[in-house]
């Protein structure tokens, strides 16, 4: 039982013995799944923890752990009920006073905290050297919580992100860099503190944000106070006024920028817990989406910003975004946007551009950082060696996560978990697959033309790992790229390095009824891409997807026949409108737009695929996309020019007395020009008509609208090269294409970007430009 | 200095050069004081714009040249912002709904409820109505034509609606029926020829046929073009005469040149080329339609007459899934990988297979 909770609950239930028990009994029926919820949802464990947690002093019986809510469940019920009466008969409690916090008891553990806290309040001691890893005899903790890291070197996060993080929490903190070994003397500290009031960390979800910061909090000796999205207790209750999540934050904020002066008034006792620095931590933020709930959060993030002393504590936002290996079907149009929240939706425009706040993004988790994560933890899981899962599985499983440490870590607790049944009979072959494990395990392919036994395991342990892993063995983009751009078939030439599992797999399959004659066009060799199995492994968008093919599959066609036929499905699956309009187009619509393009594309790429080198860039579309939305708004500031431009001239006019010499010298047209029209005739003749005569006709803006000089190649081929160096799982051969040479000869090297011959455009066109004057006045 | 395009603009119905009839048609429509709502329709650069413009000033006299510009702020029920330019005078407004996409029909409803439910203030205007004028009418989307529907009937007394549009297929049964057409066709060669003679004698300088020949044939009927590419033969070579090259805009020049390129080599290199061009037209804000409808003209002036039927009818077919897809891109380069297709099959075999 938390204390926390124990003393509010006491100030709120007053001295009526009767009813403090039942209080008591009910907290604990509410502490177990809320518990359980934060053990499920947050790879933040709390860096003190105590192994197994035994029921201090004043905790109830039944909290020690949340395997037992379902048995606490049938008399919690019930005293739920009587708590409910009991709180009819009760006047509600005072409005500050909030009788539940929800808080995770293991969080709050041996700190005495006295007096009004309300909200979750988790500090951490700053003993850190307990000894902190337990035997895993307790199963129902999670890993992720029991093995934390404990120093900052633990930490899997890249070292730079670290101490950037560091820094910043030091600078908000006392003023000045941690870098910096003794504080400078006579400086104002205030002056930097006060422009260090938000740090924003971003990035996907288990990339050690969280983690982060409570450790370093712990180093430095922080006090962190968090605020999380609570569950509503009252949901069920009766007859008490339910408090808006936003306004319980609003307060919080307000409550907590600055150092709690009430209790060191009236607590002498604990004043060496008010010396301690403090930050307010915010990870779960509310619903954004909803327009006024993110505006008052904006506007409640903007006062916390401006109202600084030099007491109030600075605040840490973590924030998952949805991540790049996101399956959801966002659209590319919302993702050019940043569809996912950004920090701009997050913090709001005021707080984000203002000096009060620094952003860091957090990067998906490298496999090789992961593999060390995971076998620190499992060190400290496991204690024998011979029990632990092979080197190879604890690799394979970072492979398949994506980057997702959280989940990595869960994915190998399971593991471990499940195979207690079966170690008895597997540990020996476990242990042979371990000596072997460097050399000829290839991830996740199995072992390749390995003796009958090694398979045997290897296989074994990818039925372990299917089930435990199966939510995303993504393949990268460039893994899925390749399998459909080399249309790869039974009885290909070079078969010798393909899998010979699949091969065997693929050759057992019956044999395809022969086509009719007329249809002998259509007929191919049986195919090495599942696609089954395939499609769900393709790591983006059914649109993204589809333009990622369309941006490099003619390179893979001998005719132009080919890339036709390509090209139609593409089309077809275009149809089927798979982004502007998701909620229109139903997710069928769209696995259909995803097969369709695969599958067309595998039926229309030639076989075998001419091997010369190919590239693989990225689509050009996104950067034409975002050009075009550019100069669209270029084109509309154009026409304000002109319109306003038409304005005035009429007015004019009509002050004039509307002679004729007077219409012939200024021109009139008030009136609104379309702006189809606008594009394609009015301003690239009037371009034209201003080089010669150097009048100026047109606004600055847009200059930007003029179409670069003709070549008869590809001028402008700013194509980024997708290349494995990020993606360390690419296929080798795929690698070894994509670093040789290119065997197009007129091809320019993408790499050497055209940057100085766009640039030289642009200056020979501003050449033909004057700058209006009018301009100014426009604006 | 202005565009002779704004310069020589008629400013009355009696200056317009052609289509006299329908110039007489609309003053005795001002006149009678019984003025419906009107759907103005016709091909680009024939003279709607100008016929409207000079039908109010047949309303209401020369103060509807007292213009301001305001820029409106609508906010959607989602509480979207969006900005609005209009151009409105005491007597009229003129906006350009579509511009702000699929929220259209809020600025539709937001702006003819305003107008509507306010009476004219000015005693001495000749109307009691104002004049809402509504661009690009045909790409509405249909909700905002129906919000159009249900305000043309209700506010009668206040208000009148000119729409201009290019064709009236895309605005729905209701709106036509409720409006009085009025074709605004393009002008005859001849006519331009007038047109173009007027502009000359204004600025006082003779105009060879031989010029006037060519700016016919580059600009086809869309009088604002004629002009535009008439004053800028002008100024690259003052006299007129001679070989002149016929000032086209940019993008018009590439499409040729992209047709030139499909015809020299058929080739997915030669696509891939192509397919930098046509994403370059893209992000310069040409219409895709427009890209589509021009690089297949092109081609066609350069193949071979059996081939034109079949051109023709894969750009219709692309250009209608490009209308229903997305990726425009992908519609405009099958479109070219058919073309090289056809063409090259034509070139080996001599024939075409049926292409139904």
């Amino acid at each position: 039982m938390a204390p926390s909770s124990k003393s509010s609950k006491k100030s709120s239930s007053s001295s009526s013995k009767n009813s403090s028990s039942t209080s008591n009994a009910k907290s604990t029926f509410s502490s177990a799944p809320a518990r359980k919820m934060s053990s499920m949802s947050s790879f933040q464990p709390t860096l003190k923890f105590k192994p197994t947690p035994k029921p201090s002093s004043n905790s109830s019986p039944s909290s020690s752990h949340s395997s037992s809510s379902s048995s606490s469940s049938k008399p919690s019920t019930l005293t739920r009920r009587k708590d409910e009466e009991d709180r009819k008969l009760m006047p509600p409690p005072p409005s500050g006073i909030k009788p539940k916090p929800p808080i995770s008891p293991h969080k709050a553990t041996n700190n005495d905290i006295k007096g009004k806290k309300k909200e979750v309040i988790v500090i951490d001691d700053d003993g850190g050297d307990e000894s902190h890893y337990a035997p895993p005899d307790d199963r129902a903790q999670m890993w992720t919580e029991l093995y934390a890291p404990i120093s900052e070197a633990e930490l899997a996060p890249g070292k730079a992100r670290i101490q950037k993080v560091k820094n910043w929490l030091h600078e908000s903190l006392y003023g000045y860099s941690s870098e910096v070994i003794a504080p400078p003397r006579s400086m104002n500290i205030d002056k930097i503190r006060k422009y260090k009031r938000i740090l924003f960390l971003s990035g996907p979800a288990g990339t050690g944000k969280t983690t982060t910061v409570r450790l370093l909090c712990q180093t430095l000796g922080v006090e962190i106070m968090e605020w999380g999205e609570s569950v509503e207790e009252w949901s069920l209750g009766g007859g008490i006024d339910r408090e808006s999540s936003m306004s319980k934050f609003t307060s919080f904020i307000s409550r907590h920028a600055y150092p709690s002066l009430s209790m060191s008034s009236q607590n002498t006792s604990s004043h060496s817990t008010n010396n301690k620095p403090r930050i307010i931590l915010l990870t779960a933020l509310p619903n954004l989406s909803h327009i006024p709930t993110r505006e008052s959060f904006h506007s409640s993030l903007l006062t916390f910003c401006q109202t600084f002393t030099s007491l109030s504590c600075p605040m840490v936002i973590v924030h998952s975004d949805a991540g790049s290996g996101g399956r959801a079907e966002e659209s590319w149009m919302e993702r050019d946007r940043g569809g996912r929240e950004g920090s701009l939706e997050v913090l709001g425009r005021d707080v984000r551009d203002g000096p009060w706040c620094q952003e860091i993004d957090f990067l998906p988790l490298a496999p090789t950082f992961l593999n060390k994560a995971l076998l620190r933890v499992l060190q400290n899981a496991i204690p024998r060696a011979v029990d632990r899962p092979s080197q190879a599985t604890v690799q394979l499983i970072a492979l398949s996560s994506n980057g997702d440490l959280r989940s990595a870590i869960n994915s190998l607790q399971l593991l471990c978990g499940g195979k207690k049944e079966i170690k008895g009979k597997k540990r020996k072959s476990k242990d042979t697959d371990d000596e072997n494990a460097g050399e000829s395990k290839k991830r996740g392919k199995g072992s390749r033309g390995g003796k009958g036994a090694k398979l045997e395991v290897s296989r074994d342990l990818r039925a372990v790992l299917d089930a435990v892993t199966r939510k995303e063995q993504s393949l990268n983009l460039f893994h899925a790229l390749g399998k459909v751009f080399y249309n790869k078939r039974l009885g290909d030439p070079n078969m010798d390095d393909e899998d010979e599992e699949l091969l065997d797999r693929i050759r057992k399959l019956p044999p395809d009824d022969p086509l009719p004659a007329h249809l002998q066009e259509f007929s191919r060799r049986k195919s090495l891409v599942q696609i089954e199995p395939f499609i769900p492994t393709v790591p983006v968008d059914a649109s993204s997807f589809a333009l990622w093919l369309h941006q490099s599959f003619p390179n893979y066609c001998k005719e132009v026949e080919e890339v036709s036929a390509g090209l139609d499905e593409l089309c077809t699956a275009d149809i089927m409108r798979t982004d502007d309009d998701i909620w229109q187009s139903s997710t069928q619509a769209i696995s259909y737009a995803l097969h369709l393009s695969v599958r067309g594309l595998l039926m229309s790429l030639p076989s075998p695929v001419p091997r010369k080198s190919q590239k693989v860039t990225k689509p050009q579309f996104f950067q034409s996309y975002r050009l075009e939305r550019d100069n669209s708004s270029a084109l509309d500031h154009v026409a304000g020019y002109l319109t306003k431009k038409g304005v005035v001239n009429s007015n004019a006019f009509a002050d004039g007395g509307g002679l004729t010499q007077v219409s012939e010298e200024l021109g009139v047209w008030g009136g609104m020009i379309n702006k189809r029209v606008l594009a394609g005739e009015m301003v690239p003749m009037m371009v034209k008509i201003q080089g010669l005569s150097s009048n100026s006709l047109l606004p600055y803006s847009a200059q930007t609208l003029c179409l670069p000089p003709y070549s008869p190649y590809s001028t402008s081929r700013n194509n980024v090269e997708l290349t494995a160096k990020d993606e360390p799982d690419a296929d080798e051969e795929y690698e070894a294409n994509a670093a040789g040479d290119d065997g197009l000869g007129t091809m320019p090297d993408p790499q050497n970007w055209d940057d100085d011959s766009t640039q030289k455009d642009e200056e020979e066109e501003e050449d033909n430009y004057l700058i209006d004057d009018d301009i100014n006045d426009w604006d | 200095m202005s565009l002779w395009v704004d310069k020589y603009r008629p400013r009355s119905l009696d200056e317009l050069h052609y289509h006299p009839e329908l110039s007489s048609r609309l003053r005795s429509l001002a006149a009678s004081g019984d003025f419906p709502h009107i759907l103005f329709y016709g091909p680009s650069g024939a003279g709607k714009k100008t016929r409207i413009m000079a039908t109010l000033r047949e309303l209401y006299g020369p103060g509807v040249e007292k213009l301001r510009i305001d820029q409106r702020v609508f906010v959607t029920p989602s509480n979207r912002k969006l900005d609005v330019n209009v151009v409105q005078s005491n007597y009229h407004i003129e906006l350009t709904p579509s511009d702000v996409g699929m929220y259209d029909r809020v600025v539709i409803q937001d702006i003819l409820k305003e107008i509507a439910q306010t009476q004219q203030v000015d005693l001495n205007a000749k109307q009691r109505f104002k004049v809402v004028i509504i661009n690009e009418a045909d790409a509405l989307t249909r909700d905002a034509q129906a919000a159009l529907r249900r305000t043309m009937e209700k506010y009668m007394n206040n208000m009148r609606l000119i729409l201009c549009a290019n064709s009236t297929s895309k605005i729905i049964a209701p709106i036509r029926s409720r409006c009085l057409l009025v074709r605004v066709a393009a002008p005859t060669d001849d006519e331009m020829t007038k047109v173009l003679q007027h502009v000359a004698k204004k600025e006082r300088f003779q105009l060879p046929s031989t010029a006037t020949k060519s700016i016919l044939s580059t600009s086809q009927g869309n009088l604002r073009k004629a002009l535009l590419v008439f004053e800028a033969m002008k100024m690259q070579k003052p006299d007129l005469t001679g070989d002149i090259e016929v000032a086209k805009p940019d993008w018009e020049t590439y499409c040729s040149k992209i047709a030139d390129s499909i015809i020299q080599e058929q080739s997915a290199q030669r696509l891939l080329d192509v397919r930098a061009k046509i994403y370059e037209l893209l992000s310069h804000c040409i219409p895709p339609t427009v890209v589509l409808k021009t690089i297949s003209d092109r081609i066609v002036d350069k193949v071979d007459d059996a081939l034109k039927p079949q051109i023709i009818h894969w750009a219709a077919y692309y250009e209608l899934r490009m209308r229903m897809g997305s990726k425009k891109i992908f519609h405009i380069e099958a479109f070219i990988a058919k073309v090289m297709t056809v063409y090259k099959q034509f070139n080996m075999i001599g024939y075409t297979e049926d292409y139904e």
